[in-house]
């Protein structure tokens, strides 16, 4: 049989040359032949019609010791009543040092400075009343914190009261000028140089302990734990001197905030310790939300699963939880929570792992990017981003209570009135919204 | 054995690259089946593939499979045939902007012998159709006012692999059927990417296509006198149903989230009645003057969409051809050969109204090798244009070239070697 001879590589090469050639042509688009393009099979829906739970859950008890703000004051609204916030606190001796002996006591005053936090109208005058404990205040055994509900025995007569207007932004002081007479007798004490003083524990047990509350309705606000009473005195020595000594904030962690709520008037009365979970279709369409009073917001997504009875549902791409707040409902007055966590619940109603979105590789917690309008009120929202949320959801066919729960970050949990109300899926004018957007394929 | 396995390399290479050569975007080739091979990418590409009734004792004639009786006893051919194409576009679809684009295949790889005095046979495989397009849209995402962008990209054609057999019943006819298994697919790739929703969906529908389809043929050749000789030919390609079939594949960032192995709705493609006729007359052995006509009956398929139709096409052409041909031995040896010729017809493709025309000129030069007998090359050139610019239709101004290699040796004989 004959052979190929140099023709067979002179092919070989020929057609690897062509090949060569072939690797750099490019497909040239020409914008022809689209009304012949089957372009059903698949689509990406956009899916609004999904309506999420919404519902106001209570809890009975928050922890507020150890904050780091003082809160005092109380304010009524239409939507959560009256909120009352009563701070109570403990204070340790001064460092002594030696008096002249033409020393003489000026005054007693509590030195308070603003936090910045307030809610309620600070145009109007708040009166603080500074009382003293009638019991040292201690933890129980195994207690470790105190809570919204907690309380202390406070005399009945003050040490000293006095209405202000604060401005809170600008780092406002409140200065409540106490008693003489316990001002005279804590100088006695410094003077002698009493043991009252040189041993904490006897001076608690001495001084129990101080009360800040308030009997006007206007506002509440917040105040640094770095809360003094500083006693004035003067003496000559080469001069005329005017000095101070500071009671301190001693104990931090038993500093607490105690806040009384009156619902009355409000769908809310309906929530207590054994009804900790009101629908927002009991309650006007609105979900509430003040974890400073234990009241949480819930989403949740029960008809998520109903995407799975579309023959062509493949899966969710996309997610998008809008949140909005009641218009009206807010103003500079009454702010919304600026940052608004959203975390993973059950049945339990308790926080789990927080809502996240990955951003150039990085995870971070979601916090509701809050977009106020300031024009209109009605386009406020909170937003959140519920594609990894729903995308695990969707396959939990057990009957479950699984749910968002938001609240704002722990540095203002509980240590800031703000409040917020929103509308559910049905509300008329301020309504949440699922946008739910999935690959569709028609097969 | 040699010769095996260099065949085998060979036709592995032909298979891909008709499988990845092709990047001209042809937009007309998202109708039907694509765009459906009329060139036979042989001798008679530069006589604008006339050769109904053309016969050749060294070069396979695939227009009709009558014509290996042709061929030179003792003998096998193999032939490898490419084209490239420069392509420029024009039209209202292209927002009065021209396009352009280049294109390289390999078309045709074939082998063919004379197995008796009567009996001539080939095999070989090409293209039947290809399609090719890319475009860009947009995608309402529904339930919105708001689009993603989109491409639409179609690759992908029917192939052939053939074998015909001609015999020569009695003098100075010969019969022929080339019997050919259809198979490949046409892909159509949908590519949505849109930032916003972190997604890049894909959606590959893949249609498969196959069957047999048989070509018959026919020819009469006879000398006219010392100087003259004349044949005439004909072939009828009776109607013949591509059994279909499809599946979709939807890839979301590259994970597949969907596949569909068989769609059930597809209905089979038609291939029609076909036929063509043709004569050829030869003056003292070097000059040789082609013409054919040919016919399909795609009217009858009732094939048609939106604003298409499949029509009857009908193709005329004319080749002419001068061979440098010399005594050796007292037999004529071929040095070379030049060919022109011209085409007219009308197209199966019915858009807008307008049934698309095709016209073009054809020439062609080839040289069988001093150095080395056993090989010849040709190349051919077509210059053409399909469509028009009117009724919102796109003119596509082509030039072809097609290169063609031949080889042939003696085959599996013992007896003395002339060449």
């Amino acid at each position: 049989m004959r052979t190929f001879p140099g023709t067979f590589s002179f092919l070989s090469a020929l057609i690897f040359s062509l090949f060569i050639f072939c690797t750099g042509c490019q497909k040239t688009a020409i914008q022809y032949g689209q009304q012949y393009i089957d372009n059903g099979i698949t689509n990406i829906i956009l899916v609004d019609s999904i309506a999420p739970v919404v519902s106001t859950i209570y809890k009975d008890s928050v922890p507020t010791s150890q904050s780091g703000t003082i809160l005092a004051g109380s304010y009524s609204d239409p939507y959560f009543g009256k909120t009352t916030t009563t701070s109570y606190l403990q204070l340790g001796p001064p460092t002594l040092t030696d008096l002249l002996n033409n020393a003489q006591y000026d005054s007693l005053v509590l030195l308070m400075k603003c936090n910045g936090t307030f809610y309620g109208d600070t145009t109007l005058p708040i009166t603080l009343t500074a009382r003293q404990l009638q019991s040292e205040i201690k933890f129980a055994e195994n207690q470790v914190a105190f809570y919204n509900i907690d309380s202390w025995p406070v005399s009945s007569s003050s040490l000293g009261t006095k209405s202000f207007i604060l401005r809170p932004l600008t780092g406002d002081s409140a200065n409540i000028r106490l008693s003489d007479t316990k001002g005279m007798e804590l100088y006695n004490l410094i003077k002698t140089k009493s043991t009252l003083l040189t041993d904490k524990n006897l001076f608690t047990d001495y001084f129990k302990g101080l009360n800040i509350s308030s009997t006007t309705g206007n506002n509440i606000f917040g105040f640094k734990d770095s809360a003094v009473i500083r006693l004035y005195y003067h003496q000559t020595d080469v001069g005329p001197q005017n000095k101070y000594f500071d009671f301190t904030l001693y104990n931090k962690p038993l500093q607490f905030n105690q806040v009384n709520t009156d619902r009355s008037g409000t769908p809310l009365t309906a929530l207590n310790s054994v009804n900790n979970e009101l629908l927002s279709t009991a309650a006007g369409n609105r979900g509430y939300l003040q974890t400073l009073s234990g009241l949480y917001l819930k989403i949740s997504f029960p008809s998520i699963r109903k995407l799975l009875e579309r023959s062509d549902f493949i899966k969710i791409i996309r997610a998008d939880l809008v949140v909005k707040p009641i218009a009206n409902s807010y103003s500079g007055t009454y702010p919304l929570p600026s940052i608004l966590y959203a975390a993973q619940t059950d049945g339990s109603n308790e926080p789990g792992p927080s809502l996240s979105s990955a951003t150039a590789g990085n995870s971070f917690a979601e916090t509701g990017n809050l977009s106020i309008d300031y024009i209109y009120g009605i386009n406020t929202t909170y937003s959140y981003d519920v594609t990894g949320y729903l995308s695990q959801e969707i396959t939990n066919s057990a009957i479950n209570k699984d749910g968002l729960l938001l609240f704002p970050p722990a540095d203002s949990r509980f240590s800031k009135p703000n409040r917020l109300v929103i509308g559910d899926a049905y509300n008329a004018k301020n309504k949440l919204q699922l946008n739910v957007y999935y690959i569709s394929v028609n097969k | 054995m040699k010769t095996a396995f260099g065949l085998i390399f060979l036709a592995c290479l032909l298979s891909s690259a008709t499988l990845f050569s092709q990047s001209t975007n042809s937009p007309y080739s998202i109708l039907g089946i694509g765009d459906i091979e009329t060139d036979f990418y042989n001798r008679t590409g530069g006589m604008a593939n006339s050769g109904q009734a053309y016969r050749s004792d060294r070069f396979l004639i695939n227009n009709n499979p009558a014509s290996y009786t042709a061929l030179q006893k003792q003998f096998f051919s193999f032939e490898l045939a490419a084209r490239g194409q420069f392509i420029n576009y024009s039209g209202t679809p292209l927002t009065g902007t021209s396009a352009s684009g280049k294109d390289f295949a390999i078309k045709r790889l074939s082998l063919g012998t004379k197995i008796t005095n009567w009996w001539g046979s080939s095999a070989g495989l090409m293209p039947y159709s290809t399609s090719n397009y890319l475009f860009s849209s947009v995608k309402n995402i529904q339930g919105t006012n708001s689009s993603v962008p989109v491409t639409y990209d179609g690759s992908g054609g029917v192939n052939q692999v053939y074998w015909s057999n001609a015999f020569q019943p009695f003098k100075h006819f010969s019969v022929g059927v080339k019997a050919a298994y259809l198979f490949g697919s046409l892909t159509q790739t949908e590519n949505l990417t849109t930032e916003g929703l972190s997604t890049t969906l894909t959606t590959t529908r893949q249609i498969f296509y196959k069957n047999f389809n048989f070509l018959f043929g026919g020819q009469f050749y006879t000398a006219l006198n010392k100087k003259w000789d004349f044949s005439l030919g004909g072939t009828y390609n009776p109607t013949q149903k591509l059994k279909t079939d499809g599946s979709v594949t939807v890839t979301d960032n590259s994970s597949q989230i969907s596949n569909t192995a068989s769609l059930a709705n597809n209905s089979d493609f038609k291939l029609p009645n076909a036929s063509g006729f043709g004569f050829s007359l030869t003056k003292n052995k070097k000059y040789t003057l082609n013409a054919d006509y040919k016919y399909a009956g795609w009217t009858a398929t009732n094939y048609f969409g939106g604003n298409y139709a499949l029509r009857n096409s009908n193709r005329v052409s004319v080749g002419f051809e001068a061979s440098n041909k010399v005594n050796y031995f007292n037999t004529l040896y071929e040095k070379s050969y030049l060919q022109a010729g011209v085409y007219y017809g009308n197209s199966y493709l019915q858009v807008n109204g307008q049934q698309l025309k095709q016209v073009g000129l054809t020439l062609g030069y080839g040289v069988n090798s001093k150095r080395n007998p056993k090989l010849g090359v040709s190349l051919g050139i077509d210059i053409g244009q399909r469509g028009t610019t009117q009724s919102n239709l796109i003119k596509e101004n082509y030039v072809n070239f097609i290169l063609t290699v031949s080889y042939r040796d003696l085959w599996n004989t013992t007896g003395p070697r002339y060449f």
